[in-house]
């Protein structure tokens, strides 16, 4: 899973928004009747090492946030999701929750090792809107059904991760909080 | 030989046949029960198959025999969408809400009619014709339900507000729930989006009213949810997987025990799909 530096500030970059209804019709036409399986394919335990990798840097950064000084059990809390998140993953492919993506960590590390509660929460909403938008791009890939399960349950609650996270930063305006309605045209734009 | 006289049998007693009518008894009840096997085992039986029924219980209707395929999971997130956007236009219209979330509301109607658009467009690309309108059984068995028993609430903006949130967190499950069953994965993106955003708006209305308390919920940590009057409190982050289980919502006046009206929120299932024969009638 790649967070690049250059795509976070454009969740569209990272959606893609490569479905064109166009493209989706003419899919649908083909394969309607095609069954999807439930095990992750090999291209999909492939991708799915990386999301693991990548939860579990997410998870360390909270961690370090947490070391730094801030005091709000909220980023305990969250630092444990991702870290939950990680391991799920690992048991679904089989793999050891251990390896974390250090490039993630190190691009964010600074960001988060601060006692500035509202700066860190700023910072860790844009981490976590990335995450979301990653993570719906991902869903249309899959092969197996049980990856597409696993990665909209974890979506889901990152993206309430990040309205909590735009609170605590100060972003209290409703349109801060809501977010944008951007993820759902991932598949239809 | 002929002349020749045949030795006699010695003459048997009339009482010493070779089986008693004991044993034909028993002879009669082994035939009868192998009659019966070969009967409950043969392939040409009759009759009525269902089970016995007891008491006076209306028989269940059967579901229809439409097929399911993406049009109907589409048409149906988009049912759920369109009900909430009726909902919340009512609520605001009646000027029911309470002004710490009527604001919140407002922009959340406009979010759902991207989302209803959104999913339209997705139904059309899976060959479907998208649904215009409220989900009927939803409609008919929770929302009007629920809304009676608000009416005769002690506290309707708080139970409003419980509401809104229900309906955001049964809309992101169902689009949840959606997903993985999409045979066109390229469908997934879109109902998973919309889980998102919906998911977002459950948390931000429980923000606006719940504050930091509010932020996470102890569940999370195998806690008790807290309740306040025999209502449970909202939570932004009410679990660490998008829940797919059922929602409780409780509102109304307590009756005289201090015991208030549950209902339980799902996600659709085979008799509120929208299914591709149903014709719109809003």
């Amino acid at each position: 899973m790649d967070l690049p530096t250059a795509a976070l500030p454009s969740r569209r970059s990272l959606i893609g928004l490569a479905g064109a209804a166009g493209a989706i019709a003419s899919v649908a036409a083909g394969r309607a009747a095609q069954a999807s399986p439930n095990r992750p394919s090999e291209s999909d335990v492939e991708v799915l090492s990386r999301g693991m990798a990548a939860e579990l840097a997410v998870s360390d950064l909270y961690a370090l946030a947490v070391a730094a000084g801030i005091s709000d059990s909220t980023f305990a809390t969250i630092a444990a999701n991702h870290r939950a998140y990680g391991q799920e993953i690992a048991a679904t492919i089989g793999e050891s929750a251990q390896v974390r993506d250090e490039t993630i960590y190190s691009q964010f590390e600074a960001d988060f090792d601060s006692s500035d509660t509202a700066a860190v929460a700023a910072s860790a909403r844009v981490l976590e809107e990335a995450l979301v938008a990653t993570h719906l791009q991902l869903v249309g890939q899959f092969e197996g059904t049980d990856p597409v399960d696993l990665i909209t349950a974890i979506l889901v609650v990152e993206n309430r991760h990040a309205a909590v996270l735009a609170d605590i930063a100060g972003d209290s305006a409703p349109d801060s909080l809501l977010g944008s309605t951007e993820p759902a045209s991932a598949g239809a734009s | 030989m002929p002349g020749r006289s045949q030795p006699r049998r010695a003459a048997t007693p009339v009482t010493s046949t070779r089986f008693g009518r004991r044993d034909a008894f028993r002879l009669g009840g082994i035939g009868l029960s192998v009659a019966a096997i070969a009967a409950a085992c043969g392939d040409d039986r009759g009759g009525d198959t269902a089970p016995g029924r007891v008491g006076y219980a209306p028989t269940p209707e059967p579901l229809p025999p439409f097929p399911v395929d993406d049009s109907v999971y589409l048409r149906t997130s988009t049912s759920v969408e369109v009900t909430i956007v009726d909902v919340y236009s009512e609520l605001l219209a009646g000027g029911e809400l309470g002004a710490d979330v009527a604001a919140a509301v407002t922009e959340l109607v406009t979010r759902h009619q991207v989302l209803v658009e959104q999913l339209s467009e997705l139904t059309s690309a899976a060959g479907g014709t998208p649904w215009p309108c409220a989900n009927p059984w939803m409609v008919d068995r929770l929302i009007a339900p629920i809304r009676a028993t608000i009416a005769e609430s002690d506290d309707p903006a708080r139970d409003l507000r419980n509401l809104a949130i229900s309906l955001e967190n049964v809309a992101a499950a169902t689009h949840q729930s959606f997903t993985r069953l999409l045979s066109v994965p390229e469908l997934r993106p879109g109902t998973a989006g919309a889980a998102a955003v919906d998911s977002r708006n459950a948390a931000t209305l429980v923000i606006l009213t719940g504050g930091p308390e509010a932020y996470v919920s102890p569940a999370i940590d195998g806690g008790e949810v807290p309740r306040v009057d025999g209502i449970p409190e909202q939570f932004a982050i009410t679990s660490r997987f998008g829940s797919l289980a059922q929602f409780e919502l409780v509102v109304g006046a307590p009756d005289e025990n201090g015991t208030r009206t549950t209902y339980l929120l799902n996600t659709p299932a085979e008799n509120s799909y929208i299914y591709n024969e149903l014709d719109p009638s809003c």
